[in-house]
């Protein structure tokens, strides 16, 4: 991390941390791409990652580290269902991203991990993507905000720039 | 010094050494049976003389295998030097070729920069359109008028944002078909990159459900994709041939600064 002359940091390999404070539930049975809606504070920097809704966009191209942790579960019924999480790039599903896990009851929350390494453009979109078994039971990821604490998101992203 | 013309150099080289190595090995083998032939006359016969039934030593080296030695030397090198000058011909002519390729490559790249930014921002006017198009679609649902007019309107204004749409995927498709003819004259994450946008774009549809307005989903990202792509274009050089790495950090510090 270097000074710029304008007194305004800036960062070298990009980074960037995103989150969604809202609640996201499966309505339908079609991929569905998970909308964040808060970005990490840069300390007077310029963001190196951008967003727009659903969308990552990647201002520098390199090759990239990127995590993702939604907090599952369910609204309601009591059998198990299948939920499974992946990484889109520019509309194409990235090979070997998806992951599952099978949620019973809606007392259960879980969070669970998405991890890839992949090279990436600059203007490149990236989405984490969700779907589920079945529409009718409230699947999908939860902000919960606890007293006293802070707030749970529904999913948090880390994008990391490794070269 | 090119790859052809140290190799011509050392052909050549070789060829000189080989020739030598010939005269030399000929007048070695010479003057020894030579010297074993001279050895053996008898006092009739001088070292020199040449006679009826009489050749002396030396003289039989030198008109013999002196003489002998000297043409094959004299023959090698001829040859030499004719494989030289083709060799050399040759060079010239694998040099020229090259160039010209060299050249052609050029003015693909150039042509093909400029073809794609030309594509590029030809997509970002239709999307434009499109977005235009959308909305005025969206606006006009409001509007007080006849129910048989509306319903003729929007399906006109559907149409209108259909036929955009096909444009639209044709532009793509040609800058696809583009980038498939120039793929090896780019850089490999240009390549990339404008394979990306175009994937991106063709998924993109405008999305109408019943009781709400239309919807062109991913606009502001698509615009973003494509300035970039146009960015990185512009930084190509025709002196060069080559995109600069040096705008891309000033697109970056421009961006600071605007910040």
């Amino acid at each position: 991390m270097s000074e710029s002359p304008s007194k305004q940091r800036d960062y070298r390999k990009a980074f960037g941390q995103l989150a969604s404070t809202k609640t996201q539930r499966i309505d339908n049975l079609k991929p569905f791409e998970i909308e964040l809606d808060t970005q990490e504070d840069v300390a007077g920097g310029v963001h190196t990652i951008d967003f727009d809704k659903s969308d990552i966009i990647i201002k520098q191209s390199g090759m990239y580290l990127i995590i993702a942790a939604p907090q599952i579960g369910k609204a309601r019924g009591t059998r198990s269902r299948w939920m499974d999480f992946w990484v889109r790039v520019n509309n194409v599903d990235v090979p070997h991203s998806n992951i599952r896990r099978v949620i019973t009851d809606s007392q259960e929350k879980d969070v669970i991990g998405l991890n890839v390494v992949m090279p990436l453009n600059r203007g490149d979109a990236v989405n984490i993507m969700m779907s589920g078994e079945t529409e009718g039971e409230g699947l999908g990821i939860e902000a919960i905000e606890p007293d006293g604490e802070p707030a749970i998101p529904s999913i948090i992203v880390t994008i990391l720039q490794l070269d | 010094m090119t790859f052809f013309r140290f190799k011509e150099i050392q052909i050549k080289s070789s060829f000189r050494t080989i020739a030598i190595l010939v005269l030399v090995g000929f007048l070695f083998k010479a003057g020894i049976t030579g010297a074993a032939y001279a050895a053996g006359q008898s006092s009739d016969c001088g070292m020199f003389d040449i006679k009826e039934n009489c050749m002396g030593g030396w003289m039989h080296i030198i008109l013999g295998d002196v003489a002998i030695g000297a043409l094959l030397a004299v023959f090698l090198h001829v040859l030499a030097h004719r494989s030289n000058l083709k060799l050399e011909h040759n060079a010239r002519t694998i040099q020229k070729i090259i160039e010209m390729q060299e050249e052609q490559r050029n003015r693909r790249k150039d042509y093909s920069v400029f073809n794609l930014k030309n594509l590029f921002t030809h997509m970002l006017h239709i999307l434009g359109q499109v977005n235009k198009s959308v909305s005025n679609f969206n606006s006009f649902i409001d509007s007080d008028m006849d129910t048989n007019e509306i319903g003729w309107r929007q399906q006109m204004m559907r149409n209108e944002i259909h036929n955009e749409e096909n444009r639209l995927a044709r532009v793509i498709n040609t800058t696809r078909n583009n980038l498939l003819a120039v793929n090896d004259v780019l850089e490999p994450d240009i390549v990339n990159q404008i394979e990306g946008v175009c994937m991106y774009l063709s998924e993109i549809k405008i999305q109408e459900t019943p009781h709400s307005p239309l919807e062109f989903p991913k606009y502001d990202t698509s615009k973003k994709k494509i300035k970039y792509v146009i960015e990185k274009l512009n930084t190509y050089t025709v002196e060069t041939h080559s995109f600069s790495e040096k705008r891309e950090h000033s697109i970056r510090d421009n961006e600071i600064k605007e910040k």
